[in-house]
C-alpha cells in the first residue's frame, strides 16, 4: 500500500483555528466560518482541560432542517461538546480510519489539555494527492460512488430542501437543471452556511439562488486515483457521476476516503 | 499538388475505414475476454479524470459521451495514420502484404514506444500478453487494409512498372 504511515498528522492539520463562543449566535458563527471558507470550527470548554467542543456546516443545515429559526439559537444548541480528538502523533492513514469508521468529516488534534490544530478530510486527502501517495489505481469510481443520488427541485426553498437533505443525512443534493441537457447542478451544507452567513431566512430564499459555485463531472469507469487528485488538487467536495443515461452516482469526499483506505 | 490532395483524402478515408474494422475486431475480442480494455478506452478513463474534472463542461460532456468519443477519437487516429501511409513511396505502397504488416507493426510500436509512456498508461494496468497478441493482431488489420486499398489505387501502369 502506497501511504505511507511516516508522516503524521502534525504535518497537515491547520493550525490557524477559527474558534467560535458557545454564547455566539447561529448566524453570527456561520458569517466566521463562511468568511473562512471552513466547513468546521472549534467551541472552547467551559472548563479548561476538558476537551473542546466542534459545530459544523452539517450541524447549521441540521438546524435549518429541523425548522428552527437560526437566528434565536446558539452555538451551544448545536454543538458537539468533547469533540473526537487524535494525538498529533496519529498517522495520517489512522486518522483517515478514524473519520469513515465514525463518520467524522473533521477531527480536533488535541495533546496534553491543548488544542494544537483541526484536520479535515480535505487536508488528508490534499496531501496523499500532493505527493503522489494515492492508491487505488485500479479502483474505478463506480466501486466507491453513492448511487442513491437524491435530487432538490430548483424551486424549492432553502429550509425545504435543508429538510429533505436532514431526513437523508446527506450533505449534498442534486438539483435538476433549468435547462434539459444542461449539467445538472448541486446544493451542498456549505451553501446553507453562506446564506445562514448572510442573515438569510431559509424559508423565503429558493435553491436556483444558492447552487454551489463549483461542481465536476466524471464517468463510472474512470480510475478513483484520478479522481482523488483532481478533488484534492481542484477543491471539489463532491464529483457527479454520469453516463449515457444521466446521473449515475456521487462521489463524495468521505467515499473516497474508505475506499482509499480500505484499498 | 492535386495528385498529393488525392492522396491524402484518400488516406483519411481509407485510414477512418480501417480503424473502423479494428473496432468491430475489438468489439469480438473483448466480448471474448480477451481484452478487457481496449487502449484508447485506456486513454479516457485513465487519464480523463485529472484532465477533465478541472473543467467541468467538457468533463460531464466526455463522460455523458464516453464510448461514441472513445471510438470517435480512434477513427481520427486511424485517418491521421491513413494519410500519412499515402505519404509513402510508390515503391513501398505498391507490396500489400509486407507493406501492410510493417505499417501495421509500426502503428503498434508507435502506440507502445510513444503513447503509452507518454501518458503514463503503463503506471496504471499490466497488459496481459494476450491483450498485446490482440492488438497487434487488429493493428496488422489495420495496415493491411491500408496497404491492400493503397495498391488498388496506385494507376495500372505504375502498378506494373513497378512490379
Amino acid at each position: 500500500m502506497p501511504i505511507q504511515n511516516a508522516v503524521s498528522i502534525r504535518d497537515v492539520m491547520s493550525t490557524d483555528l477559527l474558534t467560535v463562543r458557545q454564547e455566539e449566535t447561529i448566524p453570527e458563527a456561520a458569517r466566521r466560518m463562511s468568511e473562512r471558507n471552513v466547513g468546521a470550527a472549534i467551541v472552547e470548554p467551559e472548563t479548561r482541560g476538558l476537551r473542546p467542543g466542534i459545530i459544523a456546516e452539517r450541524d447549521v443545515l441540521n438546524c435549518v432542517a429541523s425548522g428552527r429559526g437560526p437566528e434565536y439559537l446558539h452555538v451551544a444548541d448545536l454543538f458537539t461538546p468533547e469533540a473526537m480528538t487524535i494525538p498529533p502523533d496519529t498517522s495520517l492513514e489512522q486518522a483517515a480510519k478514524v473519520m469513515t469508521s465514525d463518520g467524522f468529516r473533521h477531527l480536533v488534534v488535541f495533546a496534553g489539555d491543548k488544542t494544537m490544530g483541526i484536520v479535515s478530510i480535505r487536508d488528508i486527502l490534499g496531501h496523499w494527492s500532493r505527493e503522489g501517495q494515492l492508491p487505488g489505481l485500479g479502483i474505478q469510481i463506480r466501486e466507491a460512488m453513492t448511487t442513491e443520488v437524491f435530487a432538490v427541485g430548483l424551486e424549492d426553498t432553502l429550509r425545504e430542501a435543508a429538510r429533505k437533505m436532514g431526513e437523508r443525512g446527506i450533505g449534498a443534493a442534486m438539483v435538476e437543471p433549468a435547462k434539459k441537457g444542461r449539467p445538472p447542478e448541486m446544493l451542498s451544507a456549505r451553501e446553507v452556511l453562506h446564506s445562514i452567513a448572510a442573515g438569510q431566512d431559509p424559508d423565503t430564499e429558493r435553491v436556483a439562488d444558492h447552487l454551489a459555485p463549483r461542481r465536476t463531472f466524471s464517468a463510472p469507469d474512470w480510475s478513483l486515483s484520478q479522481a482523488a487528485e483532481a478533488m484534492g488538487k481542484g477543491g471539489f467536495q463532491h464529483i457527479v457521476v454520469v453516463d449515457m443515461n444521466g446521473i449515475a452516482g456521487i462521489l463524495s469526499m468521505r467515499d473516497l476516503i474508505r475506499s482509499l483506505v480500505r484499498s | 499538388m492535386n495528385e498529393v490532395r488525392t492522396r491524402l483524402a484518400r488516406g483519411l478515408v481509407r485510414g477512418t475505414v480501417a480503424a473502423m474494422a479494428m473496432t468491430g475486431v475489438r468489439q469480438v475480442t473483448t466480448g471474448l475476454g480477451l481484452v478487457e480494455q481496449t487502449p484508447p478506452d485506456a486513454i479516457i478513463k485513465q487519464r480523463a479524470p485529472g484532465l477533465l474534472v478541472r473543467m467541468p463542461r467538457l468533463a460531464f460532456l466526455v463522460a455523458k459521451r464516453q464510448t461514441a468519443l472513445v471510438e470517435l477519437a480512434h477513427w481520427f487516429y486511424g485517418a491521421g495514420g491513413g494519410a500519412a501511409f499515402t505519404m509513402l513511396p510508390d515503391s513501398v505502397r505498391r507490396r500489400s502484404v509486407s507493406a501492410g504488416i510493417g505499417y501495421g507493426l509500426l502503428t503498434t510500436l508507435v502506440f507502445e514506444l510513444g503513447i503509452v509512456p507518454i501518458l503514463g498508461l503503463d503506471k496504471f494496468k499490466k497488459i496481459r500478453p494476450i491483450e498485446q497478441l490482440m492488438f497487434t493482431a487488429d493493428h496488422l488489420l489495420y495496415g493491411l487494409i491500408m496497404a491492400e486499398g493503397e495498391k488498388r489505387a496506385l494507376p495500372e501502369q505504375r502498378r506494373r512498372w513497378l512490379r
